[in-house]
């Protein structure tokens, strides 16, 4: 993926792919249950 | 120094090897082989997809091998393969043969982290600082990685490391064979008695196929992040560095520099999450990384440097909180109450 991105644009697209990838982490994140919750 | 601790620092320093050797092609490539072998990055940059891939598919055959066999005994043997893969890379003459060392270096580095970490977080009551100090290896591994080039050459920065790595792997074999019998018999049983208690979590078989769900996503979605910013960063610096870094040695010691102070984060991380409710530590973790990266597209310069600093930070800091959502969420799964039988605790342990 680096090489393709870089060959065909720059790092800027490389970052913006990532911020992307990041944002669907931080929404998966949101979805998990409070663990210090369910500690027994 | 108590034989576990001596384990630990084994376990560590392979972390460290691991991906020292495993990343110093993207140095290589970025600093170095463009201008000696006349090829672009994006040109070299693809003889290393076997070997990560390898990386990657390897690290199932290896846990399933450790399982059967011994954990030590992978060990022995991913010190010293990969040490005899990454000496036998420094004699590379053409980009195909370096390809070969690369997919070798990935087959056994492969074997670290389903045997390594296991190892780490075996028996332990609280795995996050552990698991957050094995990570700061592996951080300083990757920080070295970027300065060995500088100092000796990119050949060396093969035969060093592999030498060393092979050199780590005899004494570490010596230390399981002088010990293996009193590890056995003690350690482990009284280990496993303390962890049961504290590891035992009350999750619905619903809930836990939802974390098993995310933790499968953020688990593929973290890792193209970290592949790709560990493996181009010396590249990025090159490109945005040019009023501060005008050689490569200079690209190097930047890349140093950036990969350790965000071994830290891994540190602090690794309090957080035995402090408070790790979905809230992930969700900021997550956040920062987006507003980071966006900032970083058409940054150049010294502002460049302190927001490479600062998502580093954030995608190292993701890595303790993956391990210990697995590690929870696995530990939940063996401890359910639908499923005490002894099949179960002794496949989880």
């Amino acid at each position: 993926m680096i090489a393709f991105i870089h060959a065909r644009w720059d790092f800027a697209a490389l970052f913006l792919v990532l911020s992307v990838a990041a944002a669907t982490i931080f929404v998966a994140a949101l979805l998990l249950p409070n663990t210090s919750a369910q500690r027994s | 120094m108590t034989r576990d601790r001596i384990s630990f620092l084994f376990i560590n320093i392979g972390h460290f090897f691991d991906h020292l050797i495993l990343l110093v092609f993207a140095t290589v490539a970025a600093l170095v082989l463009v201008r000696e072998w006349g090829l672009s990055y994006s040109e070299l940059i693809p003889y290393a997809i076997p070997g990560l891939i390898a990386f990657g598919v390897g690290a199932l055959p290896a846990g399933w091998i450790a399982d059967k066999w011994s954990r030590e005994a992978m060990m022995v043997v991913f010190f010293i393969g990969l040490g005899v893969a990454a000496a036998a890379t420094a004699f590379a003459e053409t980009p195909l043969q370096i390809g070969v060392g690369l997919f070798l270096i990935g087959l056994f580095a492969a074997i670290y982290h389903p045997v390594g970490l296991a190892m780490v977080v075996e028996g332990r009551r609280r795995t996050s600082v552990p698991l957050a100090v094995n990570g700061v290896f592996w951080n300083m591994g990757v920080a070295c990685a970027a300065r060995l080039i500088d100092v000796a050459g990119w050949r060396a920065a093969f035969a060093v490391p592999g030498t060393v790595c092979i050199t780590v792997g005899c004494a570490y074999a010596i230390f399981v064979y002088t010990g293996a019998r009193h590890r056995l018999r003690t350690t482990v049983s009284e280990r496993h008695d303390e962890t049961v208690p504290d590891a035992k979590l009350t999750i619905s078989r619903r809930s836990l196929f939802r974390v098993f769900a995310i933790v499968f996503f953020t688990t593929a979605v973290g890792g193209l992040i970290f592949q790709s910013t560990t493996f181009a960063l010396p590249k990025v610096l090159e490109e945005r560095l040019h009023e501060l870094a005008g050689t490569s040695t200079e690209v190097g010691w930047y890349a140093f520099l950036v990969f350790a102070v965000a071994a830290l984060a891994q540190l602090v991380v690794g309090y957080l999450v035995d402090r408070y409710p790790l979905r809230t530590v992930f969700a900021c973790i997550a956040a920062l990384q987006v507003v980071l990266f966006a900032l970083m597209q058409q940054l150049a310069g010294a502002a460049a440097l302190l927001v490479a600093v600062c998502f580093m930070l954030a995608v190292f800091g993701q890595i303790p909180i993956n391990d210990v959502l697995i590690g929870r969420t696995t530990t939940s799964a063996c401890f359910d109450s639908s499923s005490r039988s002894r099949w179960r605790q002794r496949r989880c342990q």
